[in-house]
């Protein structure tokens, strides 16, 4: 009996617990599914959000909004008052930056909602678009599904085949506060007819816009940054004949199978040198002319090692004039040379800027194909 | 006040009501006048049609002879054939005894009335001879008995086709069969006022652990009740944890299942009158555990087990993580699975809790009346059910689809947990786990998961730990919990029963593998 009556007292004290106060259901939720941040002329931050709408009844499967506001959160109340459910935060899939928003160098501290509230999804992926926010938000393709999810999945495929970098928005809130890396996104922009991913777009350590990596950069980026991820596929000039009649250029295409990246940090001469390393081995997918591949097979990953050499370059000469390092260079001076490091730490782009950068390749060809 | 006095009744002691109504303790000895017996014996039975009384002379005896039986629990034949005839008719062996005339097995003599009577109601023929204070029990049997079948509630591919009957005897039986061993004792222990039950203890000498033995018998020894009827009844009364909805001894109708406990050094009770048997101690893997599983190739069997084990957690916890993901915690549902969440609750009018609700509830009534309901009329219940939880319900927006599937998946898990007790307690628990869920979400669930697993390392079976060998760890049991290891690695008995002979057998590997 005695046992009876604690059951039904500690059930009547469970009951009346007031825990349940962060319910929302599902159906009176309005799931944000892309954010976009922007500003107008007038300085004044411009936010937009689309979220899916269930309802049989409507023609439209989804919503898209923009408010007026001075923060994200305050944003939320203008949402609230347009959109048919209550708005969450906790499934955002991507974070659209506005090509003007960027220029401003403070303008970092309006994610700080996104760190803060533990609600709040962070894993957006991190996105600065090429032109106004708006355009996007107004895009309503016939031939695709919801935009939100038509661009997340386009952000991970074009990752996928290393086009672009895939930072999600708690990367990003590292790559920010790391004083050894600046940080890159997502570059998108609203073509006439659809949604195109324009490579990787660098930013300085505050966060403004400082340029773009084309596609066929990133891939050295993301070679460099995780060694071998997803798929990675090449197609490097090779001068062998030049034959002007011919239509086909002179190109060979590789996937990468392996990367072996080691990175060697001295201080010579006033300078942070790195000397890298870089093991590959490629698989040979496209040979746009002819070669004895079993006679001159060394001769021709010489010739890849000095054209991607040029390339790395050329992606390392256009970082420093940026004054940006994505490659995260600074975790390596930090980590062999501290002393110096601890001297340029609060500014490791200018010194990085005058650092020496030396990409060895050492392209080994390990397939060839189906065809001799 | 006033209700908890209401609830504090039970003052008096049971042993003072129950006396009262106890009038049948006859400890009166047998008169030597056969009248004075028989006027005895109608005292007792009153209002008993069906007892017998013969009384004749008999060459062999001298003075009068009465025979008393009940004429529906004897068996004719016998008395007939093996009492009557030697008795009337035989003119030779005029030097026998008594005891010589009876072609019976089990003869035996009884000096008080107590003993008559219950001979006389267990089915014996009492046969009382003027001038003597003793009566003579002849044992004749014969009740309605039904024939041995498969067993019903454990279906089993490869085991015996056997399942225990309502008579005892047939049933230990049936376990002699399996363990022809003069180390399988049985002690007979009667139970209740009114209708004694025979409950027969039945345990490997060598084997079983003395003391677990003796903690069931003094529970058993403590029952006062008018009967048991059932096996289930005597669980009850005589598990360590009535609060619990788990089951704590397992009841079998197999006899190769429970050959197969006590030679792991369990004990069985065998009840008369219930087609069932009841083991102990038993461990929550025990429920889990089938006889296929040792004549299935071992890989398969350990499959099967680990099925099992992610049934039960299914069941348990499939709907209280719906309904806490969808009003709570939707943030780690993948993108595409809560868009078509969405679109199908959209229709929905109710709130998660009372979504699930509605069709558990209506999936345990419909399990429930096809229990009990005759095979073509159950078939009807499983179509109206099939359409209407699969179909209209949907249509007419009451319940999601992915609800339905939820439902589906969660029946069809707790239909594979093999022993029957176990699979109600999971459906139990699985509304408690939903509450939760719907009140506090995630940690709700976890809040309950905690519970359940400190319920149950602290539940005990006749004293013996009910979470071996997960808690308290016994390494050495494992071969037979989530993996079923091949028979051959299984060389000791399993710990957590605590035999008292560990070996089972010797290395009958060798054989077959060297090379």
């Amino acid at each position: 009996m005695r046992a009876l009556l604690r059951m039904i007292w500690s059930t009547v004290l469970v009951v009346m617990l007031s825990g349940c106060m962060d319910r929302i259901y599902l159906e009176d939720a309005t799931l944000s599914l892309m954010v976009g941040l922007d500003v107008n002329e007038k300085n004044e931050l411009l936010v937009y959000m689309t979220s899916p709408v269930f309802s049989e009844e409507a023609k439209e499967k989804s919503e898209e909004y923009g408010v007026r506001a001075s923060t994200i959160r305050e944003s939320r109340m203008g949402f609230d008052e347009i959109v048919t459910a209550l708005t969450v935060s906790g499934k955002i899939q991507v974070l659209i930056l506005g090509q003007r928003l960027l220029q401003h160098p403070d303008w970092f501290r309006l994610l700080d909602v996104v760190f803060r509230d533990a609600k709040f999804s962070v894993n957006a992926r991190m996105v600065a678009l090429d032109g106004p926010v708006s355009e996007m938000f107004e895009y309503r393709p016939k031939d695709k599904p919801r935009l939100a999810l038509h661009v997340t999945k386009l952000i991970d495929t074009a990752n996928y085949r290393n086009l672009t970098v895939k930072t999600r928005a708690q990367e990003f809130h590292r790559q920010m506060f790391e004083p050894g890396i600046t940080p890159t996104i997502t570059e998108l922009r609203k073509e006439k007819r659809a949604v195109k991913v324009m490579g990787t777009a660098m930013l300085t350590e505050n966060g403004v816009y400082a340029g773009l990596i084309e596609p066929r950069n990133t891939l050295l980026l993301q070679m460099m940054l995780h060694e071998k991820q997803g798929e990675i596929s090449v197609t490097i000039p090779i001068q062998e004949q030049n034959d002007q009649k011919s239509i086909v250029a002179g190109k060979i295409s590789f996937f990468v199978k392996g990367v072996n990246k080691k990175v060697k940090t001295t201080y010579r001469d006033g300078k942070f040198q790195f000397d890298v390393q870089m093991g590959l081995d490629v698989s040979i997918s496209e040979r746009m002319f002819p070669y004895n591949m079993e006679k001159d097979y060394k001769k021709l990953e010489k010739m890849m090692e000095a054209e991607l050499r040029k390339d790395y370059d050329l992606l390392v000469k256009k970082c420093q004039a940026a004054k940006t390092d994505p490659f995260g260079f600074g975790l390596y001076a930090r980590a062999y040379e501290y002393k110096r490091w601890k001297k340029i730490e609060n500014d490791w782009p200018k010194a990085f800027s005058e650092a020496e950068v030396h990409f060895k390749p050492e392209v080994s060809i390990k397939g060839n194909g189906v065809t001799k | 006040m006033a209700m908890r006095g209401w609830l504090r009744r039970k003052k008096t002691s049971a042993k003072d009501r129950m006396s009262r109504r106890s009038e049948s303790h006859y400890v009166r000895e047998i008169h030597d006048q056969l009248p004075d017996n028989i006027a005895e014996l109608q005292r007792i039975f009153t209002l008993t049609p069906d007892l017998v009384i013969r009384q004749f002379n008999s060459l062999q005896v001298e003075g009068q002879i009465a025979l008393v039986y009940l004429r529906s629990l004897a068996d004719k034949n016998s008395i007939n054939n093996n009492v009557l005839r030697p008795l009337l008719n035989q003119r030779e062996g005029a030097d026998k005894s008594l005891f010589e005339l009876l072609s019976v097995g089990k003869v035996f003599t009884v000096y008080n009335f107590q003993s008559v009577e219950t001979e006389i109601l267990q089915g014996s023929s009492v046969l009382f001879i003027e001038g003597r204070k003793e009566a003579l029990v002849v044992e004749t049997h014969g009740w309605p008995q039904r024939a041995i079948e498969d067993p019903q509630l454990e279906a089993s591919l490869k085991g015996a086709h056997q399942g225990f009957v309502e008579t005892d005897a047939q049933n230990i039986a049936l376990i002699r069969r399996y363990i022809p061993n003069r180390e399988l004792k049985i002690k007979e222990i009667w139970v209740g006022e009114r209708g004694a039950t025979k409950l027969s203890v039945m345990f490997l000498a060598d084997v079983a652990n003395p003391d677990v033995l003796q903690e069931l018998e003094d529970r058993i020894k403590l029952i006062e009740v008018d009967t048991i009827l059932n096996t289930g009844e005597l669980e009850e009364y005589i598990e360590d944890n009535p609060y619990s909805p788990f089951p704590q001894l397992i009841t079998s109708e197999r006899p190769d299942t429970v050959a197969s406990h006590l030679l792991q050094g369990k004990i069985a009770v065998i009840v008369d009158r219930s087609p069932s048997v009841l083991i102990g101690p038993a461990s929550f893997p025990s429920f889990f555990q089938n006889v296929d599983d040792y004549s299935t190739r071992w890989l398969v069997a350990t499959f099967i087990r680990m099925l099992r084990y992610l049934a039960f957690i299914v069941a348990t916890f499939l709907p209280a993580i719906y309904i806490a993901l969808i009003s709570f915690n939707y943030e780690v549902i993948p993108l595409d699975l809560i868009l078509s969440i969405g679109e199908s609750r959209e229709k929905v009018p109710f709130p998660p809790l009372l979504e699930a609700l509605l069709m558990e509830l209506t999936l345990e009534m419909l399990r429930e009346s096809g229990i009990r309901l005759p095979a073509p009329i159950g078939q009807t219940v499983g179509i109206v059910g099939g359409i209407v939880i699969g179909q209209a319900v949907v249509q007419a927006g009451i319940v999601s689809n992915i609800m339905v599937i939820v439902v589906a998946f969660t029946a069809i898990s707790s239909f594979i947990i093999p022993n029957y007790d176990m699979a109600s307690a999971v459906r139990f628990i699985r509304f408690i786990m939903m509450l939760l869920a719907a009140m506090f979400g995630i940690v709700g669930i976890v809040v309950g998961l905690m519970a359940l697993i400190g319920h149950l390392i602290s539940l005990e079976s006749l004293g013996v730990p009910y979470g071996s060998p997960l808690a308290p760890v016994r390494f050495s049991d494992w071969k037979d919990f989530i993996v079923r290891s091949p028979l051959w690695k299984m060389m000791d008995r399993p710990k957590g029963t605590r035999p008292i002979q560990e070996k089972r057998q010797g290395n009958n590997r060798l054989k077959g593998s060297e090379k």
